[in-house]
């Protein structure tokens, strides 16, 4: 009775599995469908968003920032707030109600982005794509994208790094912030944050597609952007808050 | 005749005196340039293929350029093309230490130091890029 039991759960939970993935499959073999060959330039007719579902966020969870380390192979230097910061979590709670929510909070890959505009040296740019990143080879370290960014999605790195990810060049004196993942986006994955989070609250697709997942998503559900009155219109947008 | 050969004998040890003594230097300090040997310095070659993407004597004027053009194509408008980056030229031409650990740009025998600790060019590569490959450093936690 228990072995049965036992075999009736494992195929329950492969199943209910196989359903709770299903949309990031598809969402990868969408993807790879639509990645543009390695030699050839961005095109300016995707525009790559994440649509993040705060209401299926546990608060406590941090799968999606350890995910960022481990990808990005960024850590603590134990600076406290000078810490470099790709992605982190944020708990709010209504003072009246209590009723509290979690979402992660990255850089929010703007339309119109602050850090651009007052980048002096034209190192912080924004890809045709809609990915808003740091050339470091340009970066002087100014910090002025920090102080421009409302989201405080940027941190500058303080201490010399020697343990670097090959596909991400990172190095003191240069500001940084999520790049989407480029080099996964490039090649036809996503982001490493939305593939890690355990309960599928992170979706990652092309916004300028009518048939994505994001797009059929935002189509149906209303979708906010943090500080919509600044107009920055965001890559990155929020359910449930 | 028989008058010179003690003489010519003492040349011939001398020469091989000389000799051996510049090599030492050059094995010394590879980087030093205090010898003909050592102005020129010899790279290893490709340990993995056998080759480079281009010819010595272009790769040892022109590789400059190639990094210089790839990464505006690469960062800016995403051309990532096989072949031609840093990585593959990290992963071709790591230098060993004694345990097998790929070493870094902060070690002399790092393969970028043999010309540019010999011609005293500072680069910048390495304040941000990756001076080992990065299967390099699993053997190396691996190893701790």
């Amino acid at each position: 009775m228990n072995t049965d039991r036992r075999t009736f759960l494992k195929t329950a939970i492969a199943a209910g599995g196989a359903i709770t993935i299903a949309p990031g499959v598809f969402l990868v073999a969408e993807a790879e469908a639509e990645a543009k060959p390695a030699e050839e330039p961005f095109s300016p007719k995707q525009r790559w968003g994440l649509l993040i579902d705060s209401s299926r966020c546990r608060a406590g969870c941090s799968s999606c920032v350890e995910a960022c380390q481990k990808e990005q192979g960024w850590h603590s230097d134990n600076l406290g707030a000078a810490d470099p910061q790709w992605i982190r979590k944020v708990e709010a709670s209504d003072p009246r109600t209590g009723v509290s929510i979690s979402l992660p909070v990255m850089c929010q890959h703007c339309a119109h982005p602050p850090c651009v505009d007052v980048c002096p040296t034209g190192a912080s740019f924004r890809r045709v794509d809609g990915i808003v990143q740091v050339d470091r080879h340009l970066c002087i370290g100014c910090r002025y994208c920090m102080m421009a960014c409302p989201y405080r999605a940027r941190s500058f790195v303080h201490e010399n790094i020697d343990d670097q990810r090959t596909h991400t060049p990172r190095g003191k004196g240069c500001v940084e912030a999520c790049n989407l993942c480029s080099h996964r986006v490039d090649t036809g994955g996503g982001p490493a944050c939305a593939e890690a989070c355990p309960e599928g609250a992170m979706t990652f697709g092309d916004l300028n597609d009518p048939n994505s997942a994001i797009s059929q998503a935002l189509h149906k559900h209303h979708a906010v952007q943090l500080r919509p009155e600044l107009k920055l219109d965001n890559g990155v947008q929020y359910l449930g808050i | 005749m028989r008058v010179f050969r003690p003489f010519l004998l003492f040349i011939a040890v001398a020469a091989v005196l000389v000799g051996a003594g510049t090599m030492l230097a050059v094995a010394e300090t590879p980087a030093a340039g205090t010898t003909l040997a050592s102005a020129e310095p010899m790279p290893t070659a490709s340990a993995s293929s056998g080759h480079c993407i281009m010819p010595t004597p272009f790769m040892r004027r022109n590789h400059m350029q190639l990094l210089m053009h790839d990464r505006r194509t690469e960062v800016h408008q995403g051309v990532r093309e096989q072949g031609h980056n840093l990585e593959d030229c990290m992963n071709c031409h790591a230098v060993r230490d004694e345990q097998g650990r790929a070493v870094p740009i902060t070690d002399s025998r790092h393969f970028c130091n043999k010309c540019h600790g010999s011609a005293a060019v500072a680069i910048d590569c390495f304040s941000c890029h990756r001076s080992t490959p990065e299967s390099g450093r699993a053997n190396a936690e691996a190893s701790r």
